[in-house]
Order: C-alpha cells, then sequence, then structure tokens
C-alpha cells in the first residue's frame, strides 16, 4: 500500500486515501517483511512525515507475530547519499529490552520495463539488550 | 449395544455440559470499569469505526469472514502472517474531528485459554496525528465477552446476525491493571511512557461478514513523562476526569 495524496493510481487499486489537508505532508507505506534469507516474517508501516512541528523524520513500525514489534525512528536526510541512520525508539515483547541503530537503503533492482521504478529497502538493525546476563560459569553451584 | 449407547449419550451429555460450563462460567466475566476510566489524569481519546468496510485499508489472509479491503489489496497468506490483521484507518476525537491516522496489527495469540475465559489477541497500534506526533501502543486484547455476548448468539439467530448495544474494554494486558503500554514516538509525544485502553461499542453483528456497526475508541493517558506540555488548543481535546 502507499498512500499519499496526489497519487494518479492508488496502490492497492480501489483505494480512497484521505484528501483531508491534515495530511498533505504524509506518505504511508505498508509491506511484507522478509528476513535475510527472503522469508516472510511479518508486516510493516513506513511513514514518512514531513510536519511543520517537528520536521522531517521516516518512522517505521516492525510487526513480528508472535513475536512482538519495533518501532524505529530514521533521519530523513541520508548520511552518504544512499543510507538513513536512525535508532530504535521502542520495542515490544522480546524486543522490549533493546536498544540500538538501524539503517535504511534502497536497493534498486533491474527491470524489464525502465520506467518502472523495481527494488527493495534494506533495514539493518544492530541492537544489544539492556539486561544483564549471567553466564554460566558466574553462576552459583 | 446397550453398553455402547450408554457410552455415546455420557460422551455427548459430557460435552454438553463442559461446553455449558465454558459459556455460563461466571469466573470468565469481563471487568467492567478500567482503571484508566475512573482515572482523573490527563488523556485523549481517539475513535474510529471498527467496521473493515469504512477502513482505508484492511487485510487479512482473505480467507476469514471479514473481506479486505479493497479487494485488490495483498493479502497476508503466508504461514507466518497468516493470523495477522492489518487495518488502516482515520483517528477522530472527540468532537469527531479527523486528527490522525492509525495503523493496527493483531494476531492470534499463542496464550489463547478458552477454558480460563481468554481469546487473546496480540495487537500493536501506530498513531500519527499531524502537528501532534507519533505514537506506538502495545496490547494483549481478550475477545471472550465480545465472542459470548455477541458472536455466538448471531450464530444461534436464525437470520445469523445480531443487535443491540454492547460496549465492553477489550485491552486486557501487558498492564498489571488491564492496560496496554504506550511508547511515545515524535513531538508532543517524544518520551511519553504511558498506559492506554481500547473499547468497542458494537450495535449490529452478522455472522456471514463479521462487524457490521461497531466503533473503537482509544484512551491513552497522557499524564506520564510528556516531552511537552499541551498547549491550549489540545487541552481542549484532551478529557480530563
Amino acid at each position: 500500500m502507499i498512500g499519499v495524496q496526489g497519487q494518479a493510481n492508488s496502490l492497492p487499486p480501489g483505494m480512497e486515501w484521505p484528501d483531508d489537508p491534515l495530511f498533505s505532508d504524509v506518505r504511508a507505506e505498508l509491506f511484507k517483511l522478509r528476513n535475510s534469507r527472503d522469508a516472510i516474517v511479518g508486516v510493516a508501516s513506513r511513514f514518512v512525515l514531513s510536519d511543520a512541528e517537528f520536521g522531517d523524520v521516516i518512522e517505521w513500525v516492525l510487526y513480528l507475530p508472535a513475536r512482538g514489534s519495533v518501532f524505529v525512528r530514521i533521519q530523513s536526510q541520508p548520511v552518504d547519499g544512499a543510507r538513513r541512520m536512525g535508532e530504535l525508539s521502542a520495542g515490544t515483547r522480546e524486543f522490549s529490552s533493546l536498544r540500538g541503530r538501524v539503517s535504511e537503503r534502497w536497493i534498486a533492482e533491474t527491470s524489464e520495463s525502465e520506467k518502472v521504478m523495481a527494488g527493495r529497502i534494506e533495514l539493518l538493525m544492530s541492537f544489544v539488550s539492556d539486561k544483564d546476563y549471567v553466564l554460566d560459569e558466574e553462576m552459583p553451584e | 449395544m446397550k453398553y455402547l449407547i450408554i457410552l455415546l449419550l455420557g460422551v455427548a451429555v459430557g460435552a454438553a455440559i463442559a461446553l455449558g460450563m465454558l459459556f455460563y462460567n461466571p469466573l470468565t466475566s469481563q471487568m467492567a470499569l478500567s482503571p484508566l476510566v475512573v482515572s482523573d489524569r490527563q488523556q485523549i481519546t481517539l475513535r474510529y469505526s471498527a467496521v473493515a468496510e469504512n477502513s482505508i485499508v484492511f487485510t487479512n489472509d482473505g480467507e476469514s469472514r471479514v473481506f479486505p479491503k479493497p479487494a485488490k489489496v495483498l493479502q497476508l497468506w503466508e504461514a507466518p502472517i497468516k493470523n495477522t490483521d492489518t487495518l488502516v484507518t482515520i483517528l477522530r476525537d472527540g468532537r469527531n474531528e479527523t486528527v490522525g491516522i492509525g495503523v493496527k496489527y493483531s494476531s492470534r495469540s499463542e496464550r489463547t485459554r478458552l477454558l480460563n475465559g481468554k481469546a487473546l489477541i496480540d495487537s500493536t497500534w501506530y498513531i500519527y496525528m499531524p502537528g501532534q506526533g507519533s505514537l506506538l501502543i502495545e496490547q494483549s486484547e481478550n475477545h471472550w465477552a465480545f465472542l459470548r455476548e455477541i458472536v455466538i448468539p448471531a450464530y444461534w439467530n436464525s437470520g445469523n446476525n445480531w443487535r443491540g448495544i454492547w460496549h465492553g474494554t477489550i485491552t486486557d494486558g501487558p498492564g498489571a491493571l488491564g492496560t496496554g503500554r504506550v511508547y511515545g514516538g515524535s513531538g508532543r509525544f517524544s518520551g511519553l511512557d504511558s498506559e492506554a485502553i481500547e473499547t468497542h461499542t458494537a450495535k449490529a453483528y452478522s455472522a456471514d461478514v463479521g462487524p457490521v456497526a461497531m466503533d473503537g475508541q482509544l484512551t491513552i493517558d497522557l499524564s506520564v513523562e510528556v516531552g511537552e506540555l499541551p498547549d491550549d488548543e489540545y487541552a481542549a481535546d484532551a478529557v480530563t476526569h
């Protein structure tokens, strides 16, 4: 799904994105989420916000059923021309004790028609846990 | 032969008693009052239509009672997301004015225990309100009361539907008092670490297509660690008990 005002062809076909001026600076997208082995593991939303109150930011929510959700905020300006950097804002369930950084990159893929933009978004996440783990050798016997 | 008939009758009567106890179990009644309802802290309420047909986008595995909208939206048929629904909807404030967009992910929980009156759904809301900010809500929902008081009567009804007025809190956790957890994102909600509940008000339900007339409401506690105090305009929308 791509929700943005002024779009000639809605995606999915038949979707009626609200034309309220309130949403004039919002671009919303929904994706199926794949892991590094290209297997679908969840669903995700990506909101590009251009808000007069708090600036430009990209917000992702990655929802992995039975595991939890990851809420990520990414700066809209790329740091090296291609990669945008951000950090974990919040995690739920098994991601609740994590903190760390996230990068987003668009990877273009070849298409039969050069007029059709094709590709995928790559998210790289490096998280560490706030929890203190006790190693086996430190466990009292 | 006589013993076989007695055995079958015993099994049937036992099953009927078990189902009756499950359905009428008084220990599984839903808590009538949420702690947020009687709270004197500052809150906001957001309303939405819980009928998929009224949403911007609704998708599921495509084989459920509730049909995806629009019809050509990608369906979530792959095994890891087969039990997941995704809803994109307009959110309105207490004065019925549009204030934001919400995305709700929900999936059947592996912690469901019908014998304990727990028909659980894990859900996550992402909410964006232009000019105000964004936030995430994590909650565990218990739909047992909804199933018992609306869905099952709809199946029993000769017209395969239910009509009436039902109002209930579906949030069941993860907070100890049955509240969901709120994480602030951008804007004035930055740094927010708070609680929320979701309630449903149903007026009509069809056993064939699911909810026909049903509204949802999110009540979000704003009193804990809000990054910026609300201005006057915003305070007008806030509900203070």
